[in-house]
């Protein structure tokens, strides 16, 4: 029973680390699942529904103080873009660009190819 | 006499293990100067050319490199809008990704390094009396400015339904395997994921990659070693 117990924490401790290291640089929440799941079962993870995951992740990351990891905010730009919501999706572009600003030449890409799509409305 | 061969045995066994133990110190290190001097901020991750007969393959393995690729400290590009930037520029097959000359993804992505990967096995074998899921790439990370030649690394890992690694902490952390691929319909999946944690992650030994500029250990990396 002893050795049992002892098995089990163990066992804990180990998922423990594989999951959720404590030296965790960023909140990754469900973003690495989306990613998979948009490509191989495209319909568990619809723009919209990954908006609402996400942007759930963010307020997640926010209320425990832990960084939103790279990519996060330029992919829920992607989602509001596919979304025709293009306000949104540029402010979440720049604010990819501004937290991380080794984004800045694909974000700048990315903003000055939607003005022009945007047409002269800029 | 039995003595004597026991004795014998005992040391050549003692001398094997040694042996096996000074063959791992004595390895040589990677030499990592010219990571160290074109230190990347920022990694690329070029969609993986599948060279396994599962088409789910790249989309599968691709999702996995970008946590352990961050957390080792390197800015990821995001692979959903790399992969539309690179479909809306006509270049819709990884082969033809990774033929495009470094020094033009550098221009379009502004991304210090690339990361190019193959998948060499990917999904299950049924064999007669158990199933092998197994999962093995090849990578390369190359300076994107010069096209140099930074890191490299290969790893494999194969699970088989009856694994033989018994006992309870076997037994829950395949259930734990099970339960998560089952529900994705993609045993390939979380073994995916262990290769990319096992092969991108810094480690001691210098297999992994070196730290990079936004995590806590690159300071101490960089003074440990100059």
């Amino acid at each position: 029973m002893k050795h049992m117990l002892a098995a089990l924490c163990v066992t804990f401790g180990l998922i423990g680390c594989t999951t959720t290291p404590s030296t965790s640089l960023y909140s990754w929440g469900s973003y690495p699942q989306q990613n998979y799941l948009m490509y191989s079962q495209p319909e568990k993870a619809t723009p919209s529904a990954q908006i609402a995951k996400l942007e759930a992740e963010v307020e997640r990351a926010k209320g425990k103080s832990l960084a939103v990891p790279p990519g996060l905010y330029a992919h829920l730009g992607l989602m509001y873009f596919q979304e025709n919501q293009p306000i949104k999706a540029a402010e979440y572009f720049q604010l990819e660009r501004q937290v991380y600003p080794e984004s800045a030449v694909m974000m700048d890409r990315v903003l000055k190819k939607m003005n022009v799509s945007a047409g002269p409305a800029k | 006499m039995k003595i004597n061969l026991g004795l014998i045995a005992t040391l050549a066994v003692s001398s094997l293990m040694l042996g096996g133990c000074a063959s791992t110190m004595v390895k040589p290190e990677r030499d990592s100067s010219v990571y160290r001097s074109h230190m990347p901020k920022s990694i690329l991750v070029l969609p993986p050319i599948n060279d396994s007969p599962d088409v789910k393959a790249t989309y599968g393995y691709w999702p996995t490199v970008t946590v352990p690729v961050a957390e080792a400290g390197y800015y990821v590009f995001p692979m959903a809008l790399v992969d539309s930037m690179f479909r809306e520029n006509g270049v819709s097959n990884a082969a033809d990704a990774h033929s495009i000359p470094p020094q033009k993804l550098q221009e379009i992505f502004g991304a210090d390094a690339g990361l190019y990967i193959r998948i060499k096995d990917y999904g299950s074998k049924y064999q007669v009396i158990q199933s092998v899921a197994s999962v093995a790439v090849e990578a390369k990370l190359v300076d994107l400015k010069t096209g140099e030649l930074l890191w490299s690394g290969e790893k494999k890992i194969s699970k088989s339904s009856d694994d033989g690694n018994s006992g309870l902490l076997g037994a829950m952390v395949s259930a734990v395997v099970q339960q998560v691929s089952s529900s994705l319909n993609d045993n390939a999946y979380p073994i995916a994921n262990s290769v990319s944690a096992v092969l991108f992650s810094p480690d001691p030994q210098g297999v992994g990659l070196l730290y990079g500029p936004r995590s806590p250990h690159f300071q101490q990396q960089t003074a440990g070693n100059q």
